[in-house]
């Protein structure tokens, strides 16, 4: 049993420290996650507090004069078994995190590792001029001393500070501000997707409204108006997206609409053309149930006159106001309004509950009513009372940043300490 | 007539449709290609620029002791080697790739030993110009590494777009042809070889 234990405990041990070997690039800790104004990864705190708010304070500088970021990871160990050395290391560190603006690639990264006695200046593509390699070596074989000697803080420190010197002359911001390039759009996909949806709407309204006009066999007129209302309102809302097709057809649509109500009717009797009565006229050729269809704007008619025979020809159409009415059981007129509903009985999780919708005929005042069963309640499955619980992480979550995405070619130079 | 009209407009549609998706296919083809041209000239670049270097290097140590020796001369004749071979961009084979690479592998090796070799020199380590160089030299290995991995990442995410169906159409029709890899050297020098022959014995 103490032998299985023993094993046991050497098993964790083994793994503790085989997962403790050092870090990878996605086990480091990013300080942007946290903080949008920290530069300092100090995960096994090497470095003192104050030493890293020195250097925070030396990043914040340089990102805010210009477009430069410095980060400075200091770790115990870097994982060998990942990492040949400190350089594949901090390669694919500084690509992965993207440190530096991305479209000049004014990136610095300075890295340190105990356990390998690692220091390195790594800098982005843009930086190469600037901070040319021999440069980064001067300064690091300047400042090695301190870290042979332990003295982490002051060494780090003093490398940076080295570096913000350099990057803060004239000459150095002033290249560093010099022309930046307006980035090329990438319009052509818009584009593609744009003529895509275009000719796909072309062809929904041509298919349901120009070809429904064009077609012989549909000669009901009352149809073919109602039905190209939506079409209508459709091209000239797309007007505004497509303007050259969909205007053509908005017009056109308009147009023959108006012309279809105006275009003179035959008359059934001696087959010589109608009059159409004007909206105000129309009234004397119309039933008292007509008037009031027409006054409260269910159906709109149109009325024709034979010049010949007088024999009068009505057309019912669609009022603007169709959709409010429904016919009446009593009079047939299309006049029924809906004037009242009242709950009989509320719906439960489990029963149904019932309502009373009360209609009155706006011609014949017939008073008619319904019963429609409610569907019943449905448990909703978070409670809305806990909404404030979120807000928390979110509010952590905005005052984290990210890098600018700038990437390096492997510029920088790196030594023993 | 009017049916015909509905067809020939929808048939005129439908082309239409596949032109500009084709148009579009071509156009990610013609960007990735360009974006592999990019990193082969970054390629270039990084080996011109060690080039130099070492033509810097050649001039510095003349009338040196380090001069006379076998890692100086290695250094030499593997240079010479590395600058005859050239390599056009929209027309790498494999065996060119492979060629170019094996020659500037020799120079990279070459100039490794050199490197170490420094430390029996104290007159070297003593002169700053020559030990620029070197870092220069060092930085310069770097950043081929770097260079090479990024033209294997863009032959790759190029060769598998152009590759795939129904891509490999278009492709073939205008003439997009898949690009070598750069060979993992770097690895297989680390790793220490072993002769296997040697160890029956």
């Amino acid at each position: 049993m103490r032998k299985e234990l023993l094993l046991f405990v050497f098993c964790v041990t083994l793994c503790l420290t085989a997962r403790g070997a050092g870090y990878t690039v996605s086990t480091l800790p990013d300080p942007k996650v946290d903080c949008a104004d920290c530069y300092v990864s100090n995960p096994d705190g090497v470095l003192s507090a104050s030493a890293v708010d020195y250097i925070n304070s030396l990043s914040q500088s340089l990102k805010k004069t210009s477009d430069v970021e410095m980060a400075v990871v200091v770790i115990d160990a870097f994982d060998e078994y990942v990492y040949a050395d400190a350089f594949s290391f901090c390669q694919d560190l500084f690509n992965t995190w993207g440190i530096g603006g991305a479209e000049h690639n004014t990136g610095v990264l300075v890295f340190m590792a105990l356990q390998s006695r690692d220091v390195r200046i790594h800098t982005g593509g843009g930086m190469e001029g600037l901070l040319p390699d021999i440069k980064c070596d001067e300064i690091l074989d300047y400042r090695s001393t301190y870290l042979s000697a332990g003295d982490y803080d002051e060494g780090i420190s003093a490398i940076c500070n080295d570096i913000t010197n350099v990057l803060t002359t004239d000459e150095a911001q002033a290249e560093l501000l010099l022309g930046y390039k307006p980035k090329s759009t990438e319009a052509t996909k818009d584009l593609t997707i744009y003529l895509i949806a275009a000719i796909l709407a072309f062809l929904l309204i041509y298919l349901f409204g120009y070809k429904k006009w064009n077609d012989k066999k549909n000669v009901n007129k009352q149809a073919l108006i109602n039905s190209t209302a939506p079409v209508q309102t459709a091209s000239g809302c797309l007007t505004l997206f497509f303007p050259i097709p969909m205007l053509f057809f908005f017009l056109y649509f308009k147009r023959k609409r108006r012309n279809i109500r105006t275009e003179p009717v035959e008359c059934e009797q001696c087959k010589s053309k109608m009059r159409r009565i004007s909206s105000i006229d129309r009234f004397v050729y119309l039933n008292p149930k007509q008037r009031t269809e027409t006054k409260i704007e269910a159906i709109d008619y149109d009325v024709w006159v034979c010049q010949t025979c007088g024999k009068v020809h009505t057309e019912p159409l669609e009022g603007r106001r169709y959709r409010d009415f429904s016919q009446c059981s009593v009079c047939g007129a299309m006049a029924n309004k809906l004037t009242g509903t009242t709950i009989l009985s509320n719906s439960t999780y489990t029963t149904h509950g019932k309502k009373k919708l009360t209609y009155t005929c706006q011609y014949c005042q017939s008073v008619t009513t319904s019963v429609i069963t409610l569907p019943l309640l449905v448990r909703s499955s978070s409670s809305s009372s806990g909404s404030g619980s979120g807000s928390g992480r979110s509010g952590r979550g905005s005052s984290g940043g990210s890098w600018g995405g700038g990437s390096s070619f492997g510029g920088g130079a790196g030594r023993k300490f | 007539m009017k049916k015909n009209t509905l067809i020939w407009v929808v048939v005129i549609a439908a082309i239409a449709l596949i032109a500009v998706w084709m148009v579009g296919r071509y156009n990610v083809m013609v960007t990735e290609e360009e974006n592999v041209e990019t990193a082969w000239g970054q390629v270039e670049n990084q080996y011109q620029r060690r080039t130099d270097l070492v033509n810097q290097l050649v001039g510095a140590t003349e009338g040196m002791a380090i001069y006379e020796t076998q890692y100086m001369t290695d250094v030499i004749s593997a240079r010479a080697k590395a600058t005859q071979i050239t390599v056009d961009p929209s027309n790498i084979t494999p065996e060119q790739l492979q060629q170019f690479q094996a020659a500037q592998g020799e120079l990279s090796q070459a100039l490794g030993r050199l490197l170490v070799s420094v430390e029996q020199y104290p007159e070297l380590k003593g002169d700053q110009h020559f030990m620029k160089l070197m870092t220069e030299i060092e930085g310069s290995e770097n950043r081929l590494a770097v260079a090479r991995n990024t033209f294997n990442e863009q032959a790759r995410v190029y060769n598998t777009y152009i590759r795939k169906f129904p891509n490999n159409i278009i492709a073939g029709m205008f003439g997009f042809d898949k690009r070598p890899y750069f060979e993992a050297e770097e690895g297989a020098k680390k790793a220490p070889t072993v002769d296997f022959k040697s160890l029956k014995h």
